[in-house]
């Protein structure tokens, strides 16, 4: 198992390090920078000055050890737009973003793995067509719209919760509604596949010819054997929530890191984009991490081979 | 002695089980009668789809719904008809006086358990932990034989050899010493010396009161573990009686070809006598006699009406013209 | 006589075959492997049969797919009618595809659902003969008799048929190149017992009709007795045994090969097995014993077993056997 785990975290340092490559090659690659750093009617001698003072006039290896040195001390450059240093710009918006993918987590696998089990295991029963018809609105309404009816409906109407802003937890309950619904269409329909296979198992069949009640046969035997695409699933989501809640942050005014990354693509300030990027990296290889982690535990076979 | 106790431990009448499907009605088991003794250790015999798996999960109330449905019949388990029990009852009887073996070990335990875990799970179901449930797993893995029963609890399924994994099906059945034992083709998936192993075990398993209905395609199984055979052909039992009466004078024209057609180790080299013909179309049996296609002696008669099954004192038989003397089948 | 009548049709020698598992990073050691086969060699004649016997684990299978250029050897060679196999390249090796064809044990995952009878058949004929239209369709409706099957099939696609047909249909596409050998691996294990004797008998004609020869790997020592002329007992990648097919029951002199009989049911009540024949599990391949193979598990073993590899050596005509107890005094 420590065997295991200190591979899996090689691994992750490893895709971190060519991470840092990839994402300091993008920047030289779409173009030269410093066209983008000086203002459109500097002299050729001014530009000439300003790329030495970046040492951008030095050669790629080089360059890259200097951005590599930047990185290890915390210094991810400088954000055009706000002048300010963009590590803790971006720093400064994950942990919303962190609270409303996992509250928009906690929704989606919430009611997708219950309803996926529930249809699971009586396939063509309501819950089975009720889980059909919900999957299906959930990946067919966008979630601007959905996000609209909810501030309509329990923000103005009813006046349940707030409809914008990020102070308490009745903040949160909106936009992740709205942010978890489209994932939990993808969390039932996985659940419900993955538990058809499992439940087609002889070692099912043995749980029932021992005489466990049908109840616990599902919830120890089956969805144990059925986490691992589940997991899977979950784990994309994740990544996929915290950075791709931009629409849903918009409209809730939430000052996550989607709307942070957009605004900076726009207003091409490139070392806030870096940077933003390289932290949405390092969080997917952690979260990857995580989910190894998990499918040992969740698996046995995985951690022993 | 009370009536009870010499009744047999399971008696099985005119058991159907059939199954709806969109194609049609298969009547997968089509009135059985038979009995399992204590003790004693009875083979049912069959090719694929003859019904005899059917057998085992109607006698556990297990057949896959809902498409399966046990029709009519008793199972009698020591005075108690099973067929009449509530599912919460069943559960009380599966596991713990009812318990079965599956063909495939490595796809029978569930991966992501440990061994432990698994074979104590029946024993913590039924509440039968007598003081410590960790000795009784141990002492259910020895009686099957695995070495080191005490260290290889906290192992997984996929760390034993499939001997060992099939021996790991066995502890888990005998955990709750149940009275009866269904084995669903248990050493198929097995080599050859590791089976002469497992047959082994089985014998020691019977030598209480346990009463074992042991289901196989291999007749040389069936010759050298069991007490009373029972041969099944498109969803009935055509013939049945101890394995000396059946095997060196077969009635029924399907187990005398059967028995001509399987090649016998140290036999001289011959053409092998073949049964002619397909197994029956499960949605569509033949009329009269199931057999009557494939039989070389099938008449009129044979094709027009069922034989209902008849006795001879010895071997019971679903045949109108019953074979006289030694495996003599005349094309 | 011709030098052809004297060369036997599938030469074996040496064969050897080891699978090496991934590396670890330490790169100065040996990487570790599966010795599957360990220098087996055997030879079939024309139009005979040879049987390769062994429990899980043996390397039977392996055998087959060398012989058949589904794997690459590790050491030792394959002449097939005089000619080296493995390193063929271009139109000798296309031949030899033609030559030697094959049929498993599950006929059902071995055709394309969506081809028809005709398209399966007629595809090989096609593109080794050049066989089209009238000619190809004769050749279909003829394959198709040769097996047992009504030439109407050959409409039909392969789900329409039961397992028994389908394997007559797997015998079919294997013969339709004309091939002098079949490889036959576990060719009945996966049907009806009803239906086995009518596979064996078919290939029984076949070969005769045809004058093929077959190797068959099977588990099941019964069939392959009845079947095979010579036979072959494999022991965790060794060949332990080599004798004619009646020898094997009458004379059988490795202590494996006694015990593999021993442990066969008998379908005899009257016959009972007495004693287990074998304690224990086959050794991993990972880590097979030094010395005899064998002798971890061998009622016979003496300390000389574990300490020195015996030969393969002749004790009668055809009759080779791997123990230092042979001959003389392996009886117990």
């Amino acid at each position: 198992m420590i065997r295991y785990i200190l591979q899996r975290l090689g691994q992750s340092i490893i895709t971190v390090w060519g991470i840092s490559i990839v994402v300091f090659m993008l920047a030289r690659l779409s173009g030269d920078p410093l066209l983008l750093l000086v203002p459109p009617e500097a002299t050729k001698a001014e530009v000439e000055q300003i790329r030495r003072a970046y040492s951008l006039d030095k050669p790629l290896p080089q360059q890259y050890l200097t951005y590599v040195r930047g990185v290890l001390r915390g210094d991810f450059g400088t954000s055009l737009r706000f002048n300010e240093p963009a590590l803790p710009l971006v720093l400064k918006r994950l942990p919303a973003s962190l609270r409303l993918a996992s509250a928009a987590m906690v929704i989606s696998a919430g009611i997708g793995i219950t309803v996926g089990v529930l249809s699971a295991a009586r396939p063509g029963g309501w819950v089975d067509r009720f889980g059909k018809a919900f999957a299906m609105l959930g990946q067919s309404v966008p979630v601007f719209w959905l996000g609209i009816i909810l501030i309509l409906v329990f923000g103005v109407r009813l006046r349940w919760f707030p409809t914008s802003g990020s102070e308490t937890w009745r903040h949160l309950v909106l936009p992740a509604a709205a942010l978890g619904w489209y994932s939990t269409a993808a969390m039932t329909r996985i659940t419900r596949s993955a538990m058809l296979d499992v439940l087609d198992a002889d070692y099912i069949r043995l749980a029932h010819i021992k005489g466990l009640h049908p109840f616990k046969v599902i919830t120890k035997h089956a969805l144990r054997n059925a986490s691992i695409p589940i997991v899977t699933l979950a784990s994309l989501q994740f990544i996929a929530l915290i950075n791709g809640a931009v629409v849903t942050e918009t409209i809730f005014a939430w000052p996550g890191m989607g709307r942070l990354m957009v605004d900076a693509v726009f207003a091409r300030d490139f070392p806030l984009v870096q940077t933003a990027v390289f932290v949405a990296s390092i969080l997917f290889v952690a979260t990857n991490f995580a989910v190894d982690l998990l499918y040992g535990y969740l698996n046995p076979r995985i951690a022993y081979t | 002695m009370t009536a009870a106790e010499r009744a047999p431990l399971l008696q099985v009448r005119d058991l159907r089980t059939y199954f709806y499907t969109r194609a049609g009605v298969v009547k997968a088991v089509d009135g059985v009668d038979f009995a399992v003794q204590r003790g004693e250790i009875v083979g049912l015999v069959g090719e694929s789809g003859s019904g005899k798996s059917n057998v085992c999960l109607s006698i556990l109330n297990l057949v896959p719904k809902p498409a399966g449905r046990i029709v009519s019949g008793e199972i009698v388990l020591e005075g108690t008809n099973l067929l009449g029990l509530s599912e919460r009852a069943m559960r009380t009887v599966r596991g713990r006086d009812v318990a079965m073996i599956l063909q495939d070990p490595l796809s029978s335990l569930n991966p992501v358990f440990t061994v432990g875990d698994q074979v104590g799970e029946a024993l913590r179901v039924h509440g039968r932990v007598s003081g410590d449930l960790r000795e009784r797993v141990i002492g259910a893995l020895q009686k099957v034989h695995i070495p080191g029963a005490s260290t290889r609890l906290r192992d997984y399924p996929h760390q034993f050899s499939g001997g060992m994994r099939q021996r790991v099906m066995a502890a888990i059945a005998i955990s709750c010493a149940p009275k009866l034992l269904l084995a669903d083709e248990p050493t198929t998936a097995l080599d050859v010396t590791i089976q002469a192993q497992f047959l082994q075990l089985m014998r020691e398993l019977r030598e209480g009161d346990l009463g074992i209905l042991y289901v196989t395609h291999d007749l040389g199984v069936v010759a050298q573990l069991c007490d009373r055979v029972l041969v099944m052909y498109a969803g009935q039992i055509v013939e049945s009686g101890t394995v000396e009466q059946v095997f060196h004078a077969p009635r029924h024209p399907y187990t005398a070809a059967l028995i001509s057609s399987v090649p016998v180790l140290g036999a001289k080299r011959r053409r092998l006598y073949q049964i002619e013909g397909q197994p029956p179309n499960p949605l569509a049996p033949p009329a009269g006699c199931r057999f009557h296609p494939r039989c070389p002696q099938a008449d009129d008669q044979c094709r027009a009406a069922m034989p209902e099954p008849a006795t001879d004192g010895n071997v019971t038989y679903r045949c109108w013209h019953p074979l006289n003397g030694r495996l003599s089948v005349t094309p | 006589m011709t030098q052809t009548a004297i060369t036997p049709l599938l030469e074996v020698n040496q064969l050897t075959k080891r699978f090496p598992l991934r590396r670890s990073l330490a790169l100065w050691r040996e990487p570790p492997a599966v010795r599957a086969v360990e220098q087996v060699s055997f030879q079939i004649n024309e139009g005979a049969t040879y049987g390769l016997v062994g429990e899980s684990g043996s390397g039977k299978s392996t055998i087959a797919r060398l012989v058949l250029l589904l794997e690459k050897p590790t050491a030792g060679e394959v002449r097939f009618a005089g000619e080296s196999i493995f390193p063929m390249r271009g139109r000798p090796l296309r031949a030899y595809r033609s030559r030697v064809q094959a049929v498993f044990q599950d006929p059902s995952s071995s055709f394309s659902p969506r081809m028809r009878v005709s398209e399966i058949l007629g595809e090989l004929p096609m593109l080794h003969q050049g066989l089209r239209g009238q000619a190809r369709r004769e050749r279909v409706s003829g394959l198709l008799e040769l097996v047992g099957l009504p030439p109407a099939y050959a409409g039909r696609f392969p789900h329409e048929f039961s397992g028994g047909q389908r394997q007559r249909l797997a015998i079919a596409r294997a013969i339709s190149t004309n091939p002098r050998m079949l490889v036959l691996d576990e060719p009945v294990s996966a049907l009806d017992v009803s239906i086995r004797a009518q596979v064996l008998n078919l290939l029984a004609d076949l070969q005769q009709q045809l004058g093929l020869s077959y190797l068959l790997i099977a588990h099941d020592l019964a069939i392959v007795q009845q079947v095979s002329d010579m036979i072959g007992v494999l022991y965790l990648g060794h060949l332990v045994e080599e004798c004619p097919s009646e020898e094997l029951t009458a004379q059988p002199l490795h202590p494996y090969t006694r015990a593999l009989l021993s442990a066969v049911p008998v379908p005899d009540p009257a016959r009972r097995a007495k004693a287990l024949p074998l304690q224990g599990e086959i050794p991993s391949a990972l880590d097979p014993p030094p010395g005899c193979v064998f002798h971890t598990r061998c009622p016979l073993a003496l300390p000389r077993c574990a300490a020195e590899e015996p030969p393969l050596i002749t004790v009668a005509p055809h009759h080779q056997v791997a123990c230092h107890l042979v001959p003389g005094q392996v009886s117990p």
